[in-house]
């Protein structure tokens, strides 16, 4: 089975998951915290769609990064994007979405996919605000995890922006 | 003819005394010598008798080559009692050891990886031993190397190397990706001139000209045999037989 290797940029304000979400689903993770100086960890996961295996190396930036040349060298390449918010707190969907807005000027024709975690906090299983997401997960529960990662990689594979 | 036997007689009779006195010094000084000599084989026992005793050894050759030179070999006595003492010290320290310890550790490569330069993936990888995650280490790398150039860069400059211990990375960058050699132990101007040429020669002949828009297994495992065939052909040749 062909293998292609992919870089991933997981971005989100503080304390929306993004760590949690890669500690306990992904296949090796470089150091299980952010390396403190340069504020990125790295984690590898597979994800097989039909006939090829995605070799994802997902980086996982720093939600307090205040470096602008920094952060915009780590993006540098990216093959698909992870917006994360916390499903709790609107500002860090607003946060996410600005994100986007920008990301679709300098990178229009990379997949982008939001998700909203902390699902099993929510009543109902709803969000209370008005939000325009893909996908609602758990890292706590695993709920939906595996399919953002495989819905991301679809996008990837089908070339979508 | 006479006058010259009596101008001898009379010199015999004046310098007489001095003769004796010589004689003497000049024993005294085969003994010092000689306890001198034996002092060698123990640089640190001979740099203190050579510290305690410049004063006498100067004494002792003084009489014999004058006032000028006097001064002039109490200034050398001390400078060489200094730099065997230096010397010894150094011979001896933890330090030179170590080093002696680490230069005796011939320079190698362990492993040579080839980097996409924007996304950090994994172009190709060789290298003595099994590395257990070369995807995560060279995207970890290209994290690190963008982290130092945006902090310390100026824009133009690149880093060229890490090191750790005995271990060093040795960063070579191209247009399109990097080359990062893991070396271990001493690696000179002249290896790394060597391993620089081999870079070159691969990315012009066989790497420069790939693409590099989707990278797979195939594509990884054509670049692999490159850096086998380039920079581990006794290795190839071992393996083949």
């Amino acid at each position: 089975m062909r293998e292609i290797s992919k870089k991933i940029v997981l971005l989100g304000n503080e304390s929306v998951g993004k760590t949690s979400l890669i500690k306990q689903y992904v296949h090796s993770i470089f150091s299980e915290e952010y390396l403190s100086t340069i504020g990125i960890n790295i984690s590898k996961k597979s994800v097989v769609t039909g006939e090829k295996t995605y070799k994802l190396l997902i980086w996982d930036v720093a939600g307090d990064l205040m470096n602008e040349k920094l952060y915009d060298a780590y993006l540098r390449g990216t093959h698909a994007f992870l917006l994360v918010f916390d499903a709790t707190r609107e500002e860090t969907y607003q946060a996410i979405i600005n994100e986007k807005e920008v990301l679709n000027d300098y990178f229009p024709d990379v997949p982008k996919l939001i998700i909203g975690n902390k699902m099993d906090l929510l009543e109902n299983g709803e969000v209370a605000f008005d939000a325009s997401y893909d996908l609602l997960t758990s890292a706590k529960t695993g709920q939906h995890v595996e399919n953002a990662f495989f819905d991301l990689t679809k996008r990837i594979d089908d070339g979508q922006g | 003819m006479e006058s010259k036997n009596q101008f001898e007689e009379l010199r015999q009779i004046i310098l007489a005394d001095d003769r004796e006195e010589n004689k003497e010094r000049n024993e005294r000084l085969l003994a010092k010598i000689d306890a001198l000599e034996k002092q060698l084989n123990d640089p640190d026992e001979f740099v203190k008798v050579l510290h305690n005793s410049k004063d006498q050894v100067v004494d002792m050759l003084g009489p014999h080559v004058g006032k000028l030179i006097r001064k002039f070999i109490r200034t050398e006595v001390e400078r060489i009692s200094e730099d065997i003492n230096k010397k010894s010290k150094a011979i001896f320290s933890f330090d030179f050891l170590k080093r002696k310890k680490k230069e005796s550790a011939n320079g190698h490569l362990e492993q040579v990886f080839i980097i996409h330069k924007d996304s950090g993936l994994v172009i190709g990888e060789y290298g003595n031993e099994d590395t257990l995650e070369p995807d995560l280490i060279a995207s970890m790398l290209t994290a690190i190397k963008s982290f130092v150039q945006t902090a310390f860069g100026d824009g133009d400059s690149d880093l060229e190397s890490l090191e750790y211990g005995d271990y060093a990375i040795l960063l070579f960058n191209f247009e399109q990706f990097y080359f990062a050699l893991i070396t271990q132990g001493i690696i000179t101007k002249e290896m790394k001139s060597l391993y620089f040429d081999q870079c070159l020669e691969l990315a012009d002949d066989s790497i420069g000209s790939m693409s590099f828009k989707e990278i797979d297994d195939e594509l990884t495992s054509t670049v692999n045999e490159h850096i086998q065939q380039t920079f581990f052909p006794v290795k190839n040749h071992e393996r083949n037989q």
